[in-house]
């Protein structure tokens, strides 16, 4: 008997554990009186400590996926599961940052990241996790600064600080580097990799930029134009860290390009 | 560095210069035109008259007197009226409720200037303090809601879609992001109202008081004394200047962050 139990529990540790579950999601809009379907039979389940990306051209419903995920807008149908739970409203245990910082500008990079603390701390705690997030963010030296003082970047950085210093399960990330010039934004991807492996955290990006997609992920969900549908996974089998330059980063980015390619195509075929 | 420092002590005395110039000017013209006798004395008396009127008022001890009610005057409606405002535009802002509730109240009576309530103040309260404080009320109540109702609607949706994902809730995200927002916007409605009611103040007293910097100025026409008036006429010109310099250096302090 006591050897069936061990028996079964190494098993249940085998199978690898399920964070989010995606069941058969579809969200429709009400534009000018006429139901619009923005997304259609979503299925996806994302394993903890994963990074998935969401790729796929404006307007596919991407971003709405990822609101409904953090319990921002609710499902038409279908049923979004956080750890078994189904999504109602936000959850402590999951943040997200947006395309834009979203910081008060009223406020330092301090205050502004301990805003993300959700629970009662006392000060000494609570000064800790600060300076634990910002020293994780790389923004040591900027404690007092306003956020009219950062750069672009530096402002993701702490908007990022502040979803994570809460300790969530999941982190969702809406196109957070989408406004950052190419350089920033390179140097934004190997730092969140770097909180990425350092947290364990999962997370999962919402991004046009392909690149930034096949850098990132271990799995990226092409959707399909309006009504975003799920058009192809792709594993993106390379260590990490990835070289941009390599061989195995362009079959993926080529792989995932030809997704939008033949779309594209197809189009320019109905419209003649 | 020297060089430097000398430079940018010479522009600022340029930059003063420009400042007081048309200031100057308008003295210069007044004291000329009034010594060489263009205008008559009955008309436009000179500097030195109206400072001979300033000096007689304060001998007989109604120099501050003048000053001392007219600005309790405005510093009671303003602490009444703007305490009503922000309050009322705070909830009218934040509550969907308060606002369907006002709208038609708000749509009616905001449009009323003041002063044609002046008359209807003087029948329900008399004409003692009560009347001119209501004037005062009414004005920084409207200047107050207006402002503190339009600066929290205003609000940047996406900041409070930040707050509800970090789990703040409704009472959190007024404090910590509704309010600092709407600050700078309630503060312009205090400006405003402020500034105004020195005009309003003044109206009130002109049509029923005894004693404030209306009231003399109006004396002083009927005792056909244009020296008192002057007086009157750059108080509240120095006034309104002390206030803008006052509310300019609290609203640098206060939003340095911008």
């Amino acid at each position: 008997m006591i050897l069936l139990l061990f028996g079964m529990e190494t098993e249940v540790k085998q199978v690898e554990e399920i964070e989010l579950q995606i069941k058969n999601v579809c969200k429709n809009f009400m534009i000018d009186k006429k139901k619009r379907e923005i997304i259609k039979n979503i299925d996806i389940n994302v394993k903890k400590g994963e990074f998935v990306s969401i790729v796929g051209s404006s307007g596919c419903g991407k971003s709405t996926l990822l609101r409904i995920i953090a319990g921002l807008e609710t499902v038409s149908s279908g049923q979004v599961l956080l750890e078994g739970t189904e999504v109602a409203g936000t959850s402590p245990r999951c943040k997200m940052a947006f395309q834009e910082a979203r910081l008060l500008p009223w406020w330092s990079v301090e205050k502004n990241i301990s805003f993300g603390i959700g629970r009662k701390v006392d000060e000494e705690e609570k000064d800790k996790l600060v300076a634990q997030y910002i020293n994780l963010v790389g923004l040591n030296g900027f404690e007092k600064a306003l956020p009219r003082q950062l750069s672009g970047g530096m402002q993701q950085r702490v908007s990022i600080a502040r979803a994570l210093i809460s300790d969530p399960k999941l982190l969702l990330l809406d196109e957070p580097f989408g406004a950052l010039d190419a350089l920033t934004k390179i140097n934004m991807q190997k730092e969140v990799l770097k909180i990425w492996e350092s947290e364990k955290k999962t997370m999962i990006l919402v991004t046009h930029d392909i690149e930034e997609a096949v850098y990132l992920s271990d799995r990226v969900i092409v959707l399909s134009e309006r009504p975003g549908e799920i058009k192809n996974i792709i594993n993106i089998d390379i260590g990490r860290p990835r070289k941009r330059g390599s061989h195995d980063f362009s079959y993926f980015t080529n792989l995932i390009y030809k997704e939008f390619f033949t779309e594209v195509e197809r189009e320019v075929e109905y419209s003649i | 560095m020297m060089e430097e420092h000398q430079i940018d002590i010479k522009r600022e005395m340029i930059h003063f210069l420009e400042i007081i110039a048309i200031p100057l000017i308008i003295c210069i013209l007044w004291q000329v035109s009034t010594t060489k006798g263009w205008i008559k004395a009955s008309v436009l008396p000179a500097p030195a008259g109206v400072w001979d009127s300033a000096v007689s008022l304060n001998e007989k001890g109604l120099f501050w007197l003048d000053i001392g009610s007219s600005l309790s005057r405005i510093l009671k409606g303003f602490l009444l009226g703007g305490t009503i405002g922000i309050i009322a535009g705070s909830l009218i802002g934040i509550f969907p409720f308060f606002d369907r509730i006002t709208k038609v109240f708000v749509a009616v009576f905001r449009p009323i200037p003041i002063i044609s309530l002046i008359p209807i103040f003087i029948l329900w309260l008399g004409i003692g303090e009560e009347s001119k404080i209501a004037v005062i009320t009414i004005g920084t109540f409207w200047a107050t809601l207006i402002n503190t109702m339009d600066g929290i609607k205003s609000i940047d949706r996406k900041l409070v879609e930040m707050a509800q994902i970090l789990g703040k809730n409704k009472w959190e995200t007024i404090r910590y992001i509704i309010f600092p927002y709407a600050f700078p916007a309630i503060y312009t409605g205090i400006r405003i109202a402020i500034t105004a009611s020195i005009g309003y103040v003044i109206t009130a007293e002109m049509i029923a008081a005894s004693a404030g910097v209306g009231y003399r100025i109006m004396y002083a026409r009927n005792m056909a004394q244009p020296g008192i008036m002057f007086v009157g006429i750059i108080e509240i010109g120095l006034f309104g200047l002390l206030v803008d310099l006052l509310v300019l250096k609290l609203q640098e302090k206060l939003f340095s962050y911008r």
